[in-house]
């Protein structure tokens, strides 16, 4: 197919989009206590400011960035601060978090609204990017001001927003481009007028062929939409700038470094949010799927607001389920309880049935290099992997392995998901980042 | 014939040269070592554990036969510091053995759990996810410790807690690197008293996730001033604690091992029955000396005031006589 863009490497899943694309979001209201987390993104922790016993308004900034790469966080609603302590977060730590009771009056926070921010300085925008909380909604959660902000000595050309929402099962980003197209695309302006650069992509899958109509339509000449061939890892940073612009990033290196930055469309929509109606991030779309729910659909949820509600919410579990996974079921994370709160980079909650659940039982490599050619990155998922299986991590660090191959990997779990002798190769790598991430601590 | 002959005597010469020219070689390039390396090594246990920082036994004798400055052999113990000692001519350093220790008693039935881990199979895998435990800090189960234990000192028992043997561990410490959650400890092998736990969380978040878990109540610090609690955890500190501290503790926190082995106190179903009768019976016991103290008090008290009343009388007597003197 002409004019379908793509990367080497890759696989297809059963995408299993279909149980939740045509529900159209709906709006959750906020539960009576919610838990918000100061860590929602990667970088430093934020610090919260608020102590037990304060009374918080809507968009409230209830903890302030603890560094450069961090975002500042804000209250979902309105009410009294009941307690700052560390409670159980999605990543399976227990961190810092400050619990709000709901008065239920959603009494907003003094804000500015911008009608023409086109008009106004980069820089201020660039600020209210900041104070407004927005990272990274793919489910990264890397802090857009940081993006915004490429060092001088990096020219950049190209804006990608990525829409092309790869990872199986969800359609937050999906029912977004439908339900707000003209957010997006003004979100995109917004983007363009911060960094001056003018070349503007959209990046979406063609199984989405409804999103593709209405974002060209809302986009007119101001940009152009890529349609993508629909494979796994297509909405990955990486593989979607090669596809977009044919330049490849390499390893170790931002895409700033071959001129490209790449936004969420969901994030477009959020910087939008905050400039234009002075609306900090405290709520995102949720996809609630898997054959573990009574109901599937897309809900618009509070940050705070705990899994368990949503799903209840949603209504409720089936009685043969028996896996949840906050995210997607290629890169999102098993989670061993519902009692975690929803953050800024839950894009989905998926329940598994027990039918559906992976408990096949492992075996040894037989060598036979499926995981090199799904591998997105061409590494060599198969040598590491069986290195860390045996434990030897001095000759990972001897060959630089480390850097090489596993700085690089972005976990997308190709390798895992082809293996025929089930071996959770991500899982190894994963746990190899941890121990040597362990080992530069100390 | 002759052929057989010139074999031998070709073989017999060109043996005879090599020797001589080994002889000569070994001589000429013959490499000084110290003799007390060797004798050194002997003396080791030669687990080649490398607990001591060096790579195996020999190297720890070459540093020991090279220098002053060198630790004591961890695994050999005193009896072993005194041989190198007679050996180096030297006085022996103070070492104490030390046995590894797995603080958690929080077995399947005493503590919530949080869900099953499917895929790989070990601690620092389900580290990553936050253990299968509500606890943050119990004991995994998994068995990262007893792979890596040279001498099978370890092991996991039904309760699916990691207990070590100190009889059989030679106190390596590979164990204490392996644990992804840190909860084993080096501890003096003449230490008798042992906290099993190793939460650092706020009593409430304890009592919710582990039947057997510290609150740091600070109550056996005030029995035996050789714990010491410190981030809601106490620790012992001392060799021999007062036999009456692991009863003052509200969730059976303490162990003492001159009544109960590790093993038993965790895995032991019988042992616990034992220790929570001797602990029903000290608290008894507790219970009558207090009442026996307060009725003294008591009694010592009314006798006080009786006496006051008769010093009250005998001054108002004597006030009375002196008016009337008057």
């Amino acid at each position: 197919m002409s004019g379908i863009k793509s990367f080497n490497g890759g696989i297809h899943p059963a995408y299993n989009k279909d149980l939740t694309s045509g529900s159209e979001t709906v709006l959750m209201p906020a539960p009576e206590r919610l838990v918000v987390p100061v860590g929602q993104h990667i970088g430093a922790p934020a610090n919260p400011v608020v102590k037990k016993g304060d009374i918080v308004k809507l968009g409230q900034m209830i903890a302030e960035p603890g560094g450069f790469v961090s975002s500042p966080v804000h209250s979902p609603v309105s009410g009294k601060v009941i307690s700052v302590q560390p409670e159980e977060h999605p990543m399976g730590s227990r961190i810092m978090a400050i619990t709000i009771e709901n008065d239920g009056e959603d009494t907003m926070v003094e804000h500015q609204t911008i009608s023409e921010p086109l008009e106004k300085d980069p820089d201020e925008l660039k600020e209210i990017v900041k104070n407004s909380g927005i990272v990274g909604m793919g489910g990264a959660t890397f802090p857009s001001h940081v993006k915004l902000s490429p060092p001088a000595d990096k020219p950049i050309d190209f804006i990608i927003l990525n829409g092309a929402e790869c990872e199986p099962y969800l359609t937050a980003d999906h029912r977004l481009m439908l339900e707000n197209p003209e957010s997006i695309v003004s979100g995109l302006e917004i983007i363009s007028h911060i960094t001056g650069v003018k070349k503007l992509y959209i990046g979406i899958e063609i199984n989405k062929p409804d999103a593709i109509k209405k974002i060209t339509k809302a986009l007119g000449k101001k940009g152009t939409v890529v349609p993508l061939a629909v494979k796994y890892p297509q909405g990955a940073e990486k593989q979607l700038i090669k596809a977009v612009t044919g330049r490849e990033v390499p390893p170790k290196h931002l895409p700033m470094e071959v001129g490209a930055i790449v936004f969420n469309v969901a994030t477009a929509h959020a910087i939008n949010k905050a400039v234009t109606e002075g609306i900090p991030l405290f709520e995102r779309i949720v996809t609630v799927t898997g054959h573990g729910v009574q109901k599937p659909g897309n809900f618009l949820v509070r940050t705070g607001t705990m899994v368990s509600e949503v799903v209840d919410f949603s209504g409720g579990y089936t009685d043969d389920a028996a896996q949840l996974i906050l995210g997607g079921p290629m890169m999102g994370k098993s989670s061993a309880t519902d009692g975690v709160p929803v953050i800024k980079g839950t894009g989905g909650i998926l329940v598994l049935p027990s039918a559906e659940m992976l408990t096949d039982a492992w075996g040894p490599c037989i060598r036979c290099g499926m995981c090199l050619r799904a591998c997105p990155n061409q590494q060599n998922p198969q040598l590491l992997g069986n290195l860390i299986e045996k434990g030897l991590f001095d000759k990972i660090t001897e060959d630089k392995l480390e850097e090489i191959v596993l700085d690089d990997c972005f976990e997308c779990g190709s390798c895992t998901f082809v293996c025929p002798a089930n071996r959770p190769i991500v899982q190894f790598f994963h746990m190899a980042k941890a121990y040597f991430r362990a080992q530069k601590r100390k | 014939m002759s052929e057989i002959l010139t074999a031998i005597l070709v073989l017999t010469g060109v043996g005879l040269a090599a020797g001589l020219l080994l002889s000569y070689f070994s001589r000429v390039f013959y490499v000084e070592e110290d003799p007390r390396i060797d004798l050194v090594e002997e003396a080791l246990p030669g687990a080649n554990c490398g607990a001591c920082g060096m790579a195996g036994c020999r190297d720890y004798a070459k540093a020991v036969a090279t220098s002053q400055d060198v630790p004591g052999c961890p695994v050999g113990g005193p009896e072993t510091a005194v041989k190198i000692a007679e050996i180096m001519g030297s006085e022996a350093s103070e070492v104490e053995k030390m046995v590894a220790l797995v603080k958690c008693a929080g077995t399947m039935e005493r503590t919530t759990r949080r869900g099953e881990l499917v895929g790989i199979s070990d601690c620092r895998s389900a580290s990553l996810i936050g253990g299968n435990k509500e606890c943050r800090y119990g004991c995994l189960g998994y068995g990262d410790c007893m792979s890596v234990c040279p001498v099978n000192a370890i092991k996991i028992y039904s309760g699916n807690i990691a207990v070590v043997d100190p009889d059989v561990c030679i106190g390596c410490g590979l164990c204490v690197k392996a644990c992804p959650l840190g909860i084993i400890d080096m501890v003096p092998a003449s230490r008798t008293m042992h906290v099993l736990c190793s939460s650092k969380d706020a009593g409430a978040q304890v009592k919710k996730a582990c039947q057997v878990g510290c609150i740091g109540c600070k109550i056996c610090s005030r029995k035996d001033s050789s714990f010491q609690i410190e981030d809601n955890l106490a620790v012992f500190t001392g060799t021999e604690g007062n036999a009456d501290a692991p009863f003052v503790c509200p969730n059976d926190v303490i162990v003492d091992t001159r009544v109960y082995s590790v093993l038993s106190f965790v895995e032991s179903e019988k042992a616990r029955e034992h220790f929570t009768n001797a602990k029903e019976k000290f608290k008894t016991l507790e219970r009558e000396e207090r009442a026996r103290i307060a009725a003294e008090k008591k009694a010592a008290l009314e006798k006080a005031k009786n006496s006051e009343k008769k010093d009250d009388e005998k001054i108002k007597k004597s006030a009375e006589k002196q008016s009337r003197e008057d």
